[in-house]
């Protein structure tokens, strides 16, 4: 079952199968999280979120049009189901995150966490339209047709926003951290 | 500034979505244009920082979690529809949380953040999840921001630490260095600080039992994180305004600390045996 497609583990699921949704949770939580986590910027708030999109996906299974790429849709829900916490979310300390070392010395992780910090404040300075892209691109690996199709825009707004984003990143990041 | 159609060639390009047409197009381009190449190479480094971050792992048991909620989901709408459906709903009663409560979420090498100790202590059951999560960000924040106000024991069935760098750590910049005066006992303890961030690393080898107490002079200190190198030998407690280790054998301790105290008073370190005492003092600044 793991070497399915995602459009035949969906089937499966609608003809009875749930061992078949099992795969597609695992297939995507771990990105899912990524990308709720970018555009909320709470990990508890991304957990939740995560789990909220999975039930909705399921909920929905059988609404699920083949033709469109499972994840572009799934990624749609997890997106609305962000900015539906974003509105709710009270302004909290950021709780540290974790990051698995896989090797890496402590240094690298403890630069890591730095980073991530640096670039989830950047990220939250970009408006969400702006954010969404980045983080769909970057964190969710999607083409711009699938963004495209996840925000329901059409592909060049996906460009003109990314490529904006991605000036306004830079100053942050890169021309600001030179002038310090 | 980069014309249009170059910086979306240049964009295009991070993203793989250019023709070799276009990369030539672009190269030709850049060779004249030093402020465009900068461009292009603060993209790249951008890139590269994105691609650096990318492996921050969900909470162990949010998988579990998942299924959990998805199965009982799965079962209600069972149990709600017409006798003769094909699925029979059976009544769950499944934690929420697949994982031990108080369990800390295990990560591959045994790192985990001091926050996490919290966090997983206060972990509220769905569908009390949301409210469990602004509970727990809360009760972070508060840690975080003052002093504690009761002892919490770290739990040492569990891995403990994070993010707290070995004593090889280059980034941050050395301040003090000191020994321990006590027979049976070979103790040095180190500051060093990066930024607002201070790092205390205590290296630790007693045949006796030795107490040691880690206070700042004046302030707050708060621990971030922490790691003890040998998570069976020695038991760490965070009191108030004051870090205490319970300690025989041999281990290091690693504490990054935040707070007003940092680069401010001096710390105070006490280790004591059944017969001896010893203090010292670093600087934090």
């Amino acid at each position: 079952m793991a070497g399915l497609d995602d459009s035949s583990l969906v089937r499966d699921c609608v003809e009875g199968r749930p061992q078949a949704f099992d795969v597609l949770v695992d297939r995507y939580y771990k990105v899912l999280f990524n990308v709720a986590l970018r555009i909320i910027g709470d990990p508890e708030e991304a957990r939740d979120i995560t789990q909220t999109t999975f039930m909705k996906v399921y909920e929905n299974l059988g609404t699920y049009d083949p033709k469109r790429k499972f994840f572009s849709w799934i990624y749609r829900i997890a997106v609305n189901e962000s900015i539906n916490a974003k509105g709710r979310r009270k302004p909290l300390e950021p709780v540290d995150i974790e990051f698995v070392a896989r090797g890496d010395t402590p240094e690298q992780v403890f630069e890591k966490q730095r980073l991530h910090e640096s670039i989830q404040g950047a990220l939250m300075k970009l408006s969400l339209e702006h954010r969404q892209v980045v983080v769909l691109r970057h964190f969710g690996d999607l083409s711009y047709k699938d963004i495209a199709s996840a925000l329901d825009i059409p592909e060049k707004t996906v460009k003109s926003r990314l490529f904006e984003a991605r000036r306004q990143l830079c100053t942050i990041l890169i021309k600001g951290r030179a002038a310090t | 500034m980069t014309e249009g159609k170059y910086e979306d060639l240049m964009n295009r390009e991070i993203d793989g979505e250019t023709t070799e047409r276009e990369k030539a197009e672009l190269e030709t381009y850049l060779a004249q244009n030093p402020q465009a190449q900068a461009y292009r190479e603060d993209l790249g480094t951008l890139a590269n920082m994105f691609e650096r971050v990318r492996d921050i792992e969900p909470p162990a048991e949010l998988k579990a979690d998942i299924v959990a909620a998805v199965r009982r989901q799965a079962e209600s709408q069972a149990a709600s529809r017409p006798a003769g459906a094909s699925a029979a709903a059976e009544a769950s009663s499944r934690p929420v949380h697949a994982a031990e409560p108080g369990a800390l979420p295990a990560s591959e090498n045994g790192w985990a953040s001091i926050v996490d100790v919290f966090r997983r202590r206060l972990a509220l059951p769905s569908p009390y999840a949301f409210a469990g999560g602004v509970a727990v960000g809360a009760l972070v924040f508060a840690l975080i921001a003052a002093s504690f106000t009761s002892l919490f024991r770290v739990d040492e069935s569990v891995a403990p630490g994070a993010l707290v760098p070995s004593s090889e750590l280059a980034v941050f910049e050395a301040l003090d260095a000191q020994s321990l005066a006590l027979d049976g006992v070979r103790g040095e303890v180190s500051t060093k600080i990066y930024g607002d961030r201070l790092l205390v690393e205590l290296q630790l080898e007693s045949e006796v039992p030795v107490q040691v107490s880690v206070t700042p002079g004046a302030g707050r200190m708060v621990p971030v994180a922490f790691r003890q190198v040998d998570p069976r030998q020695g038991r760490v407690e965070f009191g108030e305004a004051e870090m205490a280790i319970t300690h025989q054998g041999t281990n290091e301790y690693y504490f990054v600390l935040r707070g007003d105290a940092v680069g401010g008073s001096p710390l105070a370190v006490r280790a004591q045996t059944g017969v001896q005492t010893s203090e010292i003092t670093l600087r934090t600044r």
